[in-house]
Parts: structure tokens; C-alpha cells; sequence
């Protein structure tokens, strides 16, 4: 490695937690996003998405618990993570979440999801 | 142009394609090893062909195995190491395309797989999966799913080949390629068990009779496929 090319990777190193994302806060950023988006179909006793799959979004437990089949959420990896597949359309056009709604979930949306995830899914 | 990606070390690049490299300086996470009981459980290579074989009593109900493994609309929930998944347009009758992308990763490398099969039932009610080789990153492949009845439950069969057209580490990659592998079918195994269960006590709450799931897997999004099969 050049000295120059050192240089470079110590400024970067430095840099680094300067450009680190912001936390993602669940009852800031997260919530309003579930409530605004999910909570009609996935919230009991009624809601279609909780009667098929068991899937509640009421709280950060219920979320966390995911649906009959198993969790949807993987702290730390949005990547394997069921909510943000669905709702990134990774699973397909049929898959996409929400199911029943004409538009997707805006792409800052999705980044939220994704950035809550990727920091632990935290209850924060 | 290969859809493969390489997760990994960057001294792992010196011994790859440079074109099908891309780096991601992330921590990876081992596959999740559950606890399976298998009555057969191997993994071999031969000359880059990898041959795979796991046996175990499912405590599930053979008509409910199968309604899981028709439904590729959710192949998804069969394992965390799915991170895309969609049914392609089928071509004809009998093959369905099934299209998903694997992360599988090792404790030193991690690796992006593009895979489509088309996916079968046969007569016999077992399953039947073959590689696209040109769609996917496998030069061949060819899996099927026996589901044998025993006593309520299913005695289930897993047998593959599969031929990877990516490079894969010699000897130490080879070695952790097979012990992933182990842990992916557990964890796949443990999931298709649990699922099957799952629908079998919703079916049960709804007072649907046993002989509804196999009508249940003809309305399954394998549907004509299965029907054909079974006539």
C-alpha cells in the first residue's frame, strides 16, 4: 500500500462513525409507518392479515413474535427478514405487502424498515 | 453475465473471477443450526457435483407436507437463507418455475445463489424439482421430495445433485459448503414440519376433515400442475 493509500484509509476509518446512519427509533420512525400502513389488516381480532397468518403489528412483542409460522423479523438483517422482503417485493408482485393497497410503501419508508432492522430491531 | 456474489474475505477475491466479485465489507451470519433428528443425513462432493441426502420422520400429516411444498407462493418461510422468491410464468402444464435467491453463509464467506427450478408433483405425490440451468447458477441439478405415510406422521426424503457453476473455495470451502448445507436442511426440515402442523390445527379449528387438505393442495398454486399429475 502507498503511504497515500494509507492516508487514505485512515481518513476513511476516521470518517467513518461521522457517517454513520442515524438510529432508527421503533415509536418514532417505525409505528407511525405500521400504523399509517399495516395496522388495518394485521391487528386482532379482525383484521384479514392477522386471521391468515396470526401476524399482529399492535406492539413491538406481537411484532416481534411474527406469525404462526414463524418470525418475520431477524435483528440485524433486513436481508433475511420476512417484513422487508414482503414489503420490498422481493417474494414477488402476489407477496408485496400490503396486500390489498394500490401503492407499495414509499422507498424512504422501506429505508426506515430496513435501518430499524439492520440496527437490532430495537424497541427504542 | 453471473448473478453470483461473493460475500467475503478480500484475501477469498484472489482465487476468484474478478468480474464475479462483489465485495461487501459486512459481517456474515452463520446459518442458523437447528436441531434435526435425521435418520439419514449426508452431503458428498464428487469432481464439483454435490450429492444430498436427508431422511426424517416429519410429525405432520403427508397431505399437509405436500400442501407446504406446493406452495411456492410461500417457499420464503421455508428458510431465512431465502432473500427473494417468485413463481415465473409457467411454459407449459407440467413445469412450473419456482425462482429464488439463496444467502448461504459460511463462517469465513458468504455467497449470493440465483436458482430456478421447475417444480413438479408427481403421480405419486412426491415432488419433483429440476434445475434451469440457464437461469440459474447451478450448470445442473435435480431434487425430489418422497414423502412416504407413516403411522399420521410422513417419513420425508430429501436427494439432490447439484452441479455449481461458482467457484467454491478447495478443500476448506468444499468442507464448510457441506456442514452449511447440513444446518440449511435442518433448519428447512424443522420449518415445513412446523408449517405443516400449523395448517393441519387451523384446518382442525375450522372443522375441516383430513380429506379437504388433499383437495386443499389441487386448489395450491401448484394446482394444474398437480392436477395433471394425478389424473
Amino acid at each position: 500500500m502507498t503511504p497515500r493509500g494509507f492516508c487514505a484509509s485512515a481518513v476513511a476509518v476516521l470518517l467513518l462513525p461521522a457517517c454513520a446512519t442515524q438510529p432508527v427509533s421503533f415509536s418514532y420512525d417505525v409505528v407511525p409507518i405500521l400504523q399509517d400502513r399495516c395496522i388495518k389488516c394485521h391487528a386482532p381480532p379482525d383484521g384479514k392479515g392477522y386471521r391468515q397468518t396470526g401476524l399482529s403489528m399492535l406492539t413491538y412483542e406481537s411484532l416481534m413474535a411474527g406469525t404462526d409460522y414463524g418470525p418475520v423479523i431477524i435483528a440485524g438483517d433486513s436481508r433475511r427478514s420476512i417484513l422487508n422482503m414482503l414489503v420490498e417485493g422481493r417474494a414477488g408482485k402476489k407477496q408485496r405487502m400490503p396486500h390489498n393497497e394500490t401503492e407499495a410503501l414509499s422507498q424512504a419508508q422501506i429505508e426506515t424498515l430496513k435501518e430499524w432492522v439492520n440496527q437490532g430491531a430495537l424497541d427504542n | 453475465m453471473s448473478r453470483s456474489r461473493w460475500l467475503q474475505f478480500p484475501w477469498l477475491t484472489l482465487f476468484t473471477r474478478p468480474r464475479r466479485v462483489v465485495l461487501f465489507f459486512v459481517s456474515c451470519f452463520p446459518a442458523i443450526s437447528m436441531a434435526f433428528d435425521f435418520s439419514n443425513a449426508e452431503v458428498t462432493e464428487v469432481d464439483g457435483i454435490y450429492y444430498i441426502k436427508f431422511a426424517a420422520v416429519v410429525e405432520a400429516h403427508p397431505d399437509y407436507i405436500r400442501y407446504v411444498l406446493a406452495d411456492s407462493e410461500h417457499i420464503y418461510r421455508l428458510s431465512p437463507s431465502i432473500i427473494e422468491s417468485e413463481v415465473l410464468s409457467p411454459r407449459g402444464a407440467d413445469d412450473k418455475r419456482v425462482r429464488t435467491r439463496l444467502l448461504n453463509c459460511t463462517p469465513v464467506f458468504c455467497l449470493e445463489i440465483e436458482r430456478v427450478d421447475a417444480v413438479r408433483m408427481l403421480a405419486s405425490g412426491d415432488f419433483e424439482a429440476e434445475i434451469v440451468p440457464s437461469l440459474s447458477e447451478f450448470k445442473s441439478g435435480r431434487a425430489t421430495w418422497k414423502i412416504v405415510p407413516m403411522d399420521g406422521y410422513s417419513y420425508m426424503v430429501y436427494e439432490a445433485h447439484l452441479e455449481p457453476d461458482f467457484f467454491i473455495p478447495p478443500v476448506v470451502g468444499k468442507q464448510m459448503v457441506i456442514e452449511t448445507l447440513k444446518d440449511e436442511f435442518a433448519t428447512t426440515f424443522v420449518n415445513i414440519e412446523k408449517i405443516a402442523r400449523v395448517n393441519a390445527n387451523k384446518d382442525r379449528i375450522a372443522g375441516m376433515l383430513l380429506s379437504d387438505a388433499g383437495a386443499k393442495i389441487l386448489r395450491s398454486p401448484c394446482a394444474e400442475y398437480a392436477r395433471a399429475s394425478l389424473q
